[in-house]
């Protein structure tokens, strides 16, 4: 009986670490997040101190929080690969915060992944920018930076805006299309 | 010494691990950048971040103890 119940606890131990690794975050508590790192505000939830007694803000757990909220974000909610646009929105919201904030991780994580998404869902994707187009120089400028990051070809970047821009065209305003297009000069190659 | 030595969970290195990194908060023009590996050319790697030879940042990660401790100084010269 003893033997059974310490099993019994393990077991529940076992399974309160494997929650603690898979803990999800819900949208509203991911939007309250980003914007909080946006604004710079509720910092002091992020705190640790020095062995000398100092307090300081902990800029590593505020940046593991929000790599641990992308990394759930930027897996696939929906069959075949692709994203519902909720999902859309918050990736791109990624996007933008990595913009405002120069925050080089999130910038180079983007750079990888955002191509991808947006040829798996291209309609979902630029239905997202036509309705919030202050997410677009943040989304183009990093569709544009998987050209030739990590080893990978620009090669190909002339032929995507060849077969793209008609839709981009199609579904984004004037002002927005002028604003993607600028980062998309297929003379510049990333460097 | 408000650095820290971590790992990078949406990028690999060539073993297919997260990518060991030092996270340097607040540097200058930056919310955060890190230190971790590429190749040459190295420009390529990077898009804010400093990036070095994969055995180097190895050795270097290995070396720290604890991990996201807050215990690694990081001097940049020209």
């Amino acid at each position: 009986m003893k033997h059974l119940i310490v099993g019994i606890l393990l077991v529940l131990t076992a399974c309160s670490y494997t929650n603690a690794e898979v803990r999800k975050t819900d949208e509203t508590e991911t939007y309250y997040i980003l914007l909080s790192n946006l604004l710079d505000v509720n910092q002091d939830q992020h705190t640790f101190t020095y062995a000398s007694g100092v307090k300081q803000l902990d800029s590593l757990a505020a940046f593991k929080e929000l790599e641990r909220i992308y990394t759930q974000y930027i897996q696939p909610d929906m069959k075949n690969n692709t994203y519902s646009e909720n999902r859309i929105k918050i990736i791109l919201l990624f996007a933008f915060y990595a913009q405002q904030h120069h925050s080089a991780a999130f910038n180079e994580y983007l750079a990888t992944d955002l191509m991808p998404i947006y040829m798996n869902n291209k309609t979902r994707f630029l239905k997202v920018l036509s309705e919030l187009p202050f997410l677009t120089s943040a989304s183009c400028n990093r569709l544009d930076k998987y050209f030739g990051f990590e080893g990978r070809s620009s090669d190909k970047k002339p032929a995507f805006i060849t077969e793209n821009k008609k839709r981009f065209t199609t579904m984004l305003n004037s002002s927005q299309m002028k604003e993607c297009q600028a980062l998309f000069n297929p003379q510049v190659s990333y460097q | 010494m408000n650095c820290s030595a971590t790992t990078m969970a949406r990028k690999k290195y060539s073993k297919g691990q997260p990518r060991e990194a030092i996270f340097i908060p607040n540097a200058p023009g930056f919310s955060e950048i890190l230190i971790h590996m590429g190749k040459p050319p190295y420009e390529k790697w990077s898009d804010g971040c400093i990036v070095i030879d994969e055995a180097r940042m190895i050795e270097i990660y290995k070396a720290v103890t604890p991990k996201d401790g807050h215990n690694v100084k990081v001097i940049i010269t020209k």
